[in-house]
């Protein structure tokens, strides 16, 4: 019965990493295609890479959350809490694909927290929950669009004042494109090598890796410098300018893109792999291990799921939002998803379960808000609120009544 | 819906789109005149039909915005500014429209002395209203550059030309209307109603394609 609850939970668990590397990635990968710094071709491969690497370098803080976050797996019997977990999978991941079937914008996160806390509820009622940890992910759902939104008005308005509102913009864009490259490349090696290497047993210290990311930071900023320096100054029209701007940010936007698709594979893998960690967890606990760490083949589960899903479904959903966002260019591609890849970095650092979609969608609006964007659609957001709200209720129920048939099975 | 639904399409292109539809109308004015002062009154008749039917068109533009512009939509540009922006645009293709129906109503003969200062009346009019088209078309660039820098400057200069043009189509419409109404002994009653009415309209295109020029400077401003 033991190695039949895992099996069923690693199945379950591919299940649910298809469903995100099917719908989620294409949201992360969106603004990039959108803006033609990449395309579909590249947006997938650029996806495949740095949703493994950042799922099975980061994924582990946010899959610990939700193994033993929400509900404590030591208040369980071994058994029932694999089988609650087993549950929470597929509740989540069916709901997942009703919704993007009925293309509902729904958030992966949302809906395993909703189904873990709803197997919680049911099997040993509500004081199981740590309710303390709930409210934390609850709230930082909503912080964290907010701080996408901010981050990126800032970003954007840097980008508009010193770059986009210049006499010169192609000169001044040369000028900032190494300082832009760099502190991306700071933010996302910061993200690898400070404990995100424990998987690989490469434990540094926290000067060891401030110092590697500077280094490899100061690289980025001569490569980009280099790279910069061919791109001429013609003295033209300055209706021509802009296209020649957008040609630099093109290349930054790629850097982000890449920031994106890592820091989606390190916050969502959680999403698919969290319950068959905490699965893991629960026979290990009864072994008498106490140490709680998430296996790197768990992870490796969920990067595969995810990537599998992206080659068999995902690339579709790619190109069908790639062609329908006009109003998107690098200059702003570049300052959402920095935003937003950095807003979901902090979250995967700070083990918090969020979503990249609405922290990303925040980013967008935060652009907005700094006159970047021709229009948005602000219809939209009462949608995703209206998701977002429903969501959580309605995994909450399935996977309570998926435990509950599973139950008469297995117990 | 999906979650990049979010992003509309940029409202200037269809703007950019009327305002061309409008010109259209203008341009015609000055061949109506031309066939006008000849005392070619067929060519006048198709010429005023032509310019009807892109008014038409240009009305069509119009409403095809109004309706893309929902309550819920957030704009680089208020949603006010452009509903001001497409109004007046309107209102240049209406005036147009307004000079050719006139000039249809009846054929009637001028002294020689005005047909020259006239005709450079009318072309001064459409200057201004190609001036104000050159405005909308930088929409676009503007928004590239999140309307600010040195695009909005090229701009303010192109405003600022717009309103000395429109300036002196002024002073040549009062001119003319002084001299007809000195000499309003060679007009009967009828014809001098209509040449006043037909000098105020020809006006009324200059004045509306600067309050586009206008409305779009606020836009800058802000």
């Amino acid at each position: 019965m033991h190695s039949t609850l895992l099996i069923l939970a690693t199945i379950f668990a591919l299940y649910m990493a298809w469903n995100i590397g099917a719908n989620d990635v294409a949201n992360a990968m969106g603004t990039s295609v959108g803006s033609r710094a990449l395309s579909f071709k590249q947006a997938i491969i650029v996806a495949a890479i740095f949703e493994f690497a950042g799922a099975v370098l980061v994924g582990s803080h946010v899959t610990g959350t939700i193994a033993k976050g929400i509900v404590s797996p030591t208040s369980y019997a071994a058994n029932t809490f694999a089988l609650g977990m087993v549950s929470s999978l597929l509740a989540a991941a069916i709901w997942l694909n009703i919704a993007s079937r009925s293309g509902m914008p729904v958030s992966t996160t949302h809906s395993i927290v909703g189904a873990v806390m709803g197997f919680g509820i049911v099997g040993s009622g509500f004081s199981s929950i740590h309710w303390a940890k709930v409210l934390q992910i609850v709230l930082s759902w909503i912080i964290s669009p907010l701080t996408g939104a901010i981050i990126a008005f800032f970003i954007f308005s840097f980008v508009k004042r010193l770059i986009l509102q210049v006499e010169k913009p192609v000169v001044a864009a040369k000028k900032y494109a190494p300082y832009l490259s760099s502190s991306v490349i700071l933010i996302l090696s910061f993200a690898i090598f400070y404990k995100g290497l424990k998987n690989l047993h490469l434990c540094l210290s926290f000067n060891k890796v401030l110092l590697i990311a500077l280094i490899i930071s100061a690289i980025t900023f001569f490569i980009t410098k280099t790279l910069t320096a061919k791109v001429e100054v013609r003295e033209v029209s300055y209706k021509k300018r802009y296209p020649q701007v957008e040609r630099i940010f093109k290349g930054l936007q790629i850097m982000t893109a890449c920031s994106m698709a890592f820091s989606h594979g390190a916050n969502d893998v959680a999403n698919a792999v969290g319950p068959l960690a905490g699965a893991v967890f629960a026979y290990k606990f009864t072994e008498g291990v106490s140490e709680v760490y998430v296996p790197v083949w768990v992870l490796g589960t969920g990067a595969l799921g995810i990537v599998a899903g992206l080659a068999t479904y995902g690339f579709r959903v790619i190109i069908v939002i790639g062609r329908k966002i006009t109003g998107m260019n690098p200059s702003r591609g570049f300052s959402a998803e920095l935003a937003a890849a950095t807003t979901v970095l902090l979250c995967s650092r700070l083990g918090l379960p969020v979503s990249t979609t609405h922290t990303l969608v925040g980013a967008v609006i935060g652009v907005g808000l700094a006159r970047g964007i021709a229009s948005l659609n602000l219809k939209v957001i009462k949608d995703i609120s209206l998701a977002w709200i429903l969501t959580v209720p309605i995994a909450m129920v399935l996977s309570i009544v998926i435990y509950l048939i599973l139950g008469m099975f297995f117990r | 819906m999906k979650i990049f639904d979010i992003f509309r399409r940029s409202p200037f292109q269809a703007m950019q789109e009327m305002m061309n539809m409008a010109y259209e109308c203008v341009r015609l004015i000055p061949a109506t005149f031309d066939a006008f002062l000849s005392g070619k009154e067929k060519e006048v008749q198709r010429l005023a039909e032509e310019i009807s039917h892109k008014e038409y068109e240009t009305d069509i533009i119009k409403n095809k915005i109004r309706s893309s512009l929902p309550n819920s939509i957030f704009m680089s540009v208020a949603r006010g500014d452009v509903l001001e922006i497409i109004t007046s645009i309107d209102a240049v293709a209406d005036a147009a429209e307004d000079v050719g129906v006139l000039l249809s109503f009846k054929m009637i003969k001028i002294p020689s002395e005005l047909v020259e200062k006239v005709k450079y009346f009318v072309e001064k009019v459409v200057d201004v209203a190609n001036l104000s088209k050159k405005v909308v078309d930088e929409l676009e660039t503007l928004r590239e550059s999140s309307f600010g820098g040195p695009e909005t400057k090229h701009i303010t200069e192109l405003l600022d030309k717009l309103n000395e043009e429109e300036h002196k189509t002024d002073r040549l419409g009062y001119e003319i209307t002084k001299i007809i109404l000195n000499t309003s002994e060679k007009f009967s009653f009828a014809d001098l109603w209509l040449w006043l009415k037909i000098i105020q309209a020809t006006s009324d295109v200059a004045n509306a394609a600067e309050k586009v020029g206008n409305r779009i400077r606020l836009i800058i401003s802000k």
